[in-house]
């Protein structure tokens, strides 16, 4: 090799190997004290707009710290996660569940938060979920997230099918063993009857029926008790279901349809298939992947109760599902990571927790919402809401409904402040300011 | 016709190929069939698709909803075209550095080539769900994270690729190398000018594994990209798997739209497909 090609060679190679260790040498430089710098917060990508609207307040709030979200979709967040907290370059925060809990804090990756809260007057456990906070302190005792929305799962089975079946029903406290018994019952019935090849969606197999049952609503006005006195009031379950499926716009269709076809007032659920049986979150208690209504059960009525899930006698899941922010033990800036937390906590994210729960409780406690809603005369009254929203046509219910209680919410929350109130304060002051909400609405009507 | 000419010929002249026709028709049916009912499921409505007993086709085939929701839902053009400028970059990476790796194993000579070559075939043996933590914590450092660099750059150096090459690279004879040189070409003119004109097939072949690799890679862009303007269209097209629910309509509408430049691809390029596979015994 010539004496050229030798030095360009050797200065190649020189090149490369500075460069390598110039890389690997390179410090991160951002500070690690202070409201000032980055903070990395990864949460599920279909919170965009969630994300949009605790920007402005916040870098209003705190003009030095950036926060930079790493969306994922929730199915593979858990993935990423790993991969970035085994590599040692986690988030500064996440957004977690409870499952993500169970194998993150025995793991050492969930920062204790107590010390953090203790220090710092302007928040304290109170205005939080106290079932949410013990869902967090599950591990070790230590606060290790602050929780943001509860999701709860109910059974819902179909009285009629079961008679028909002659299979006797669910009941609260059974075991998961009791209850893939039953429905191998079902299945079994169904086979000799024929029933089972009809219009029977195969995901509604009984064997799939293994997802964690968690007791419904322990929180607020929801309470075990509570829920299992008031389902006898067919008011009371009107008011649940109604308030359930909310959630899903689809079936503001089929609602409609279902007026079509003469069910009037009278509101049913529905739920994907003909099911005897499912399991779902008691929010989406009518959900369908099938929004084309023209085959969907009207005449099937559910029942639903709460169920919790034990392996034999050990209860094995909480009994609600608990969706929090944490702070990973990988934060590179403590301060500025506390700010981002505490406000989307508080800020951001208990509005969540209060749609969860207020609507509910705002729902059986005033009959007006459900009148309101479910009479179509009223709609075009609300269409000025919905046209400062960019209203798609035909209105929805769910973001009207929305609408009301975001503005309650605002009314509750002092804007650019966070205010210490309990939880169950909270949840009183949203409900006198949709209270209020309706009253005008109704004097609008007049 | 002319086929079923010759297959009435084959079959009249060794009846046991009726038995071999068979199976392999059987066995293609069953390879088909998930392809058929994906297609044919994006034309279906929501409560056509998962019926039992299956139904195979629509009620019509006018119904494009799913595909209206599918480019309305979700930045499609976007992901695209990101999915287009990984695959490409790549390419025209991957072929430039490992074929020059190649050639070197296949015709230099230089101490220690064998067990060089023998520890890049080693890295074929490490699935990437091992690398992967390092690999994220050098692109970190690298402050190549959230970019398609992780993408494109480290896979321009593919064993696989490499050995594939320098297999073809053997099959080249030595004198024509030698020829050159005796012109006066040095190596990398060699290489050039005498071994890329003559190893087209191999390189259709790579590009074409390269795209397919590249068009259908998910953990990479799961693992390196946090921003959804950035995803390529293998992972954009989880905007359809929300939490508590899967819109299955749009997203098999996106994953036939997906699906049609690989289509393409294989179709153009079947033959350096096949090559591919013949000379190297791997499909990767």
């Amino acid at each position: 090799m010539s004496t050229r090609k030798k030095t360009l060679t050797i200065v190649v190679a020189l090149i490369l190997i500075g460069t390598m260790l110039f890389a690997a040498g390179a410090k991160d430089t951002a500070p690690k004290k202070g409201l000032q710098g980055k903070v990395t917060f990864m949460l599920d990508s279909g919170q965009v707009n969630l994300k949009k609207t605790f920007l402005e307040p916040f870098n209003k709030k705190y003009p030095d710290i950036e926060v930079e979200f790493i969306e994922v979709s929730p199915l593979e967040r858990l993935e990423k996660l790993v991969v970035m907290l085994g590599s040692g370059t986690g988030p500064d925060l996440i957004e977690t569940e409870t499952s993500y809990y169970t194998t993150l804090a025995p793991n050492g990756y969930l920062y204790d938060i107590d010390p953090l809260v203790a220090a710092d007057d302007s928040i304290d456990y109170s205005a939080f979920d106290p079932n949410g906070i013990a869902t967090f302190r599950r591990y070790d005792g230590k606060t290790r997230g602050l929780p943001i929305t509860a999701y709860n799962k109910v059974l819902l089975f179909n009285k009629k099918a079961f008679d028909r079946y002659g299979v006797e029903y669910p009941y609260y406290g059974m075991t998961m063993e009791e209850l893939l018994e039953k429905a191998r019952q079902l299945k079994v019935k169904m086979i000799e009857t024929g029933d089972f090849q009809k219009d029977m969606r195969p995901f509604c197999q009984w064997e799939v029926l293994v997802e964690p049952l968690t007791a419904a609503m322990g929180v607020g006005f929801y309470d075990v008790n509570t829920l299992k006195h008031n389902f006898d009031d067919p008011k009371i379950r009107k008011a649940f279901n109604f308030w359930a499926t909310l959630w899903n716009e689809d079936l503001m269709i089929i609602k409609e349809q279902a007026k079509a076809k003469g069910y009037g007032d009278s509101y049913k659920l529905f739920v994907q298939g003909q099911y005897p049986m499912i399991i779902e979150h008691s929010w989406m208690l009518g959900m369908t992947q099938d929004p084309d209504i023209s085959n969907l059960p009207y005449e099937y009525v559910y029942d639903v109760i709460p169920i919790p899930w034990f392996e034999g006698e050990r209860q094995v899941q909480p009994p609600i599902d608990y969706h929090g922010v944490a702070m990973t033990s990988q934060v590179k800036n403590v301060d500025a990571a506390w700010a981002v937390m505490k406000f989307a906590a508080e800020e951001w994210y208990s509005n969540e927790a209060i749609l969860a729960n207020v609507i509910g409780p705002v729902s059986y406690l005033d009959s007006e919402v459900n009148k309101m809603v479910l009479d179509e005369k009223l709609y075009p009254g609300f269409a000025h809401v919905l046209e400062q929203e960019a209203a798609v046509e035909p209105p929805q219910i769910m973001e009207l409904y929305l609408d009301i209680v975001w503005q309650a919410i605002r009314d509750v929350m002092v804007e650019g402040t966070i205010e210490k109130i309990s939880f169950d304060e909270t949840i009183r002051r949203a409900s006198e300011s949709v209270q209020a909400i309706l009253d005008r609405y109704a004097r609008e009507r007049k | 016709m002319s086929t079923i000419v010759q297959f009435a010929k084959d079959v009249r002249h060794n009846p046991t190929k009726l038995l071999t026709y068979f199976f392999l028709v059987i066995f293609s049916v069953i390879m088909i069939l998930p392809f058929f009912w994906l297609v044919t499921s994006s034309f279906k409505a929501p409560d056509e698709i998962f019926t039992v007993p299956i139904k195979w086709l629509p009620e019509s085939f006018g119904y494009l909803d799913n595909y209206e929701r599918a480019f309305t839902s979700a930045p499609f053009g976007k992901f695209y075209y990101n999915s287009l400028k990984i695959a490409t970059l790549r390419i025209i990476g991957v072929l430039f550095f490992s074929s020059l790796c190649a050639f070197s194993f296949a015709k230099l000579r230089f101490k220690g080539k064998n067990i060089i070559f023998l520890f890049i075939l080693g890295t074929l043996m490490l699935p990437a769900q091992v690398t992967i933590i390092p690999t994220y914590y050098l692109m970190t450092k690298l402050s190549w994270v959230n970019t398609h660099l992780p993408l494109i750059v480290p896979l321009f150096f593919d064993g696989f690729v490499v050995f594939m090459l320098r297999q073809f690279f053997l099959t080249i004879p030595d004198s024509l190398l030698d020829a050159a040189k005796i012109d006066g070409a040095g190596y990398l003119y060699t290489f050039f000018t005498v071994m890329i004109p003559l190893s087209k097939p191999a390189l259709a072949s790579v590009s074409m594994l390269i795209f397919i690799w590249s068009w259908n890679d998910i953990l990479g862009p799961l693992i390196f990209i946090n921003s959804q303007h950035l995803l390529p269209i293998s992972l954009g097209m989880n905007v359809f798997k929300q939490t508590h629910n899967t819109l299955y309509g749009p997203l098999f509408a996106g994953s036939v739209i997906a699906q049609i430049p690989l289509l393409i691809v294989f179709v153009a390029g079947q033959k350096y497909f096949q090559q591919g596979i013949a000379t190297t015994g791997i499909k990767g």
